[in-house]
């Protein structure tokens, strides 16, 4: 390091020292907030996973008979509810979050805009259509052909979307409308296939419309699992390089970061996360566009896309005990419960963009 | 030391190394080349800045010695080696790069922002240590950024924004810094002040400076190298005093203006003569 000490800018400049210490301390403090903020989500987590479990909503029973069986001190139609049904539809909802959350902050800060999410670009309707066409054509393969498909799906998105909305650079409006207009082919497409499917497939099928957690089995939560483990992994490996793509492309080519390799890296790692969700509980929707900016709203921009799974998986989790037990309401799909929360506020950003931009 | 005028005039005796070199280099956007068969050397321990009018290619030159645009034709030389050959990382260890107008993440804090300078001197999984908390004190401190560290950069004046992007550009502490239109956008206080911050850089630690400016003016007063460009072509390139002259105003910029000494520094500086300030034509 070369010394630039000897003309100071400013007479009453601080010492080194002191601005090193400066440094360190605001970063304790946004440390210690992110921790706190995390301990917090974990805490409603678990909160949310046993109310799920205990107050259930797939069949009745007796409260009392709950933890006994959950504990494994009861055998036949609680364990079967607690093990097979209850526990499961939480996890998948808590885990599909995740993913979900993860996603969104991915392209949240890739494309430098809020709007640009896999859920309104149209990643996530792409996965459907490939887990429905899995399902149908596929079954041999069953477990593992419906997420791979959809992860296939979501990847044939991303380039058709890429493809279409470039013009020498993203325009993020150009974006969001191609990925409606997409995801609106893709859903059509799903909807084509139930007219050919028989009752029984169309009654599994139906949760990649709107998305639900009501047929999750132990196989999904499987799959999310093992796909959020992958996924979390590849984003820490892939967290600095796109902390300097967020600065832009000429600025992150600067920096030493390969461009255009670290850019197809998220945007394929985005795309996979969301696909792995959609594949187990559909495309539920809004989840990934209102995690990421309420991560920023928390912890800062910088420490987001770790918080922003933990914010998708409280909202996933409990949108789906509220559509559980909501009064009026229920039971409802989850994916309804979260567009009904999350499509005013995607209108307001709508808004709130074209007031800015005129 | 000589200077070469044209850029074409091969001098033997020049073998003291340079910092950068393009050697018939070609690039542009698409299919037209905006600069095309375009050689300069940029002197170590110098301000050097490009001049010329719109679409002349001054920024397309500078993004081409970035390596931030590919090459049709030609090679650029970092300290004598191939741009294109060396690793992105090691060549962002050397050489810094601030591009025009660049735009913070949202709500993203100064101190967040400049840590980024580091990224190119960071390895996987190593945590940051004492030795790079100091090299940001220290960017912060040269550019008078310190006190900012917490603030939000949405929420800086211009003039704080752009002394932000140097400190960032000084963490990642480089030998050489390209800069493309450092002032725009900044009002004529901020403008000196962050060309003085940057004729402080080059004098103390001897940073080798290429920018690009749209201000004849600053660049006279500020640069040791001016490199006149039109057409994608280098006009006249050499110290302001032989190079900033009324022909070559009027050749590059298609401009009539009057070359006046600076009252303390004896650069050149121009005054325009329009068509209403012209002594030999009447006024309408």
């Amino acid at each position: 390091m070369t010394a630039l000490d000897t003309r100071s800018p400013r007479p009453d400049s601080p010492t080194t020292p002191a601005v090193v210490a400066h440094l360190r301390s605001g970063r304790r403090v946004r440390d210690r907030r992110a921790a706190v903020t995390a301990a917090v989500l974990v805490v409603a987590l678990l909160g949310l996973t046993a109310a799920s479990v205990l107050l259930g909503g797939i069949g009745r029973l007796d409260p009392a008979d709950v933890l006994p069986a959950a504990l494994g001190m009861r055998d036949g139609l609680a364990d079967y509810m607690i093990f097979q049904l209850r526990m499961p539809r939480a996890l998948s909802a808590l885990l599909s979050g995740a993913l979900f959350g993860l996603a969104g902050s991915l392209y949240q800060r890739l494309i430098r805009n809020p709007l640009a999410t896999p859920d309104i670009v149209g990643i996530s309707a792409g996965a459907g259509a490939g887990a429905a066409t899995a399902l149908l054509y596929a079954p041999a393969a069953f477990t593992l052909g419906v997420p791979v498909a959809a992860v296939i799906g979501s990847f044939v998105l991303v380039a058709a979307v890429q493809a279409l909305s470039w013009r020498g650079g993203i325009d993020t409006y150009r974006l969001v409308l191609v990925g409606i207009g997409l995801s609106a082919v893709c859903t059509a497409y799903t909807n084509y296939l139930f007219t050919v499917a028989n009752q029984q497939t169309i009654a599994i099928a139906m949760r990649w419309t709107v998305g639900s957690t009501s047929a999750a089995d132990w196989d999904g939560v499987t799959t999310l699992a093992v796909g959020f483990g992958a996924c979390a992994l590849a984003a820490l490996f892939i967290g600095r390089p796109l902390a300097t793509l967020t600065l832009g492309d000429e600025f992150a080519s600067g920096l030493g970061t390969r461009v255009t390799a670290s850019r197809v890296g998220v945007l394929l790692l985005g795309a996979a996360a969301a696909a792995l969700a959609t594949s187990v509980v559909g495309p539920i929707g809004f989840v990934s566009l209102v995690s990421g900016p309420i991560a920023v709203r928390l912890v800062g921009t910088e420490r987001s896309t770790l918080l922003a799974p933990g914010i998708g998986a409280v909202i996933v989790l409990g949108a789906d005990v509220l559509a559980q037990h909501a009064p009026l309401v229920s039971p409802v799909p989850t994916g309804v419960l979260t567009a009904l929360l999350g499509a005013p506020y995607f209108v307001w950003l709508i808004l709130r963009r074209r007031q800015g931009a005129s | 030391m000589t200077h070469t005028v044209t850029p074409q005039t091969e001098s033997p005796e020049a073998t003291a190394p340079h910092q950068l070199e393009a050697r018939g280099i070609s690039a542009g956007y698409g299919k037209t080349p905006v600069i095309e068969d375009l050689s300069l050397r940029i002197e170590k321990g110098r301000i050097t800045a490009l001049v010329g009018p719109n679409a002349c290619g001054k920024s397309t030159l500078l993004k081409s010695i970035a390596r931030l645009l590919p090459l049709a034709a030609g090679s650029v030389l970092l300290e004598g080696a191939d741009i294109h050959r060396l690793p992105t990382r090691e060549v962002a260890r050397r050489l810094g790069v601030l591009p025009q107008s660049p735009v913070a993440p949202e709500s993203i804090t100064v101190g967040d922002l400049v840590w980024r300078g580091r990224h190119p001197h960071r390895q996987f999984g190593r945590r940051r240590d004492e030795h790079e908390d100091v090299i940001i004190a220290e960017a912060l401190k040269a550019t008078g950024t310190a006190e900012l560290v917490d603030r939000p950069v949405d929420q800086l004046s211009g003039g704080q924004r752009q002394r932000v992007w140097i400190a960032l550009a000084l963490a990642q502490d480089t030998p050489t810094l390209l800069l493309d239109e450092p002032t725009t956008y900044l009002d004529v206080a901020h403008q000196i002040e962050v060309m003085d911050l940057l004729a402080d850089l080059n004098e103390q630690t001897g940073k080798t400076i290429v920018l690009v400016s749209h201000d004849l003016n600053q660049a006279a007063l500020y640069a040791s190298t001016i490199v006149a460009l039109r057409d994608g072509r280098i006009i006249r390139q050499g110290p302001p005093e032989e190079v900033l002259d009324e022909r070559t105003v009027a050749d590059v910029f298609g401009l009539k203006c009057v070359v006046v000494p600076h009252p303390y520094t004896a650069r050149p500086q121009i005054f325009p003569l329009g068509r209403r300030h012209h002594p030999q034509e009447n006024r309408p």
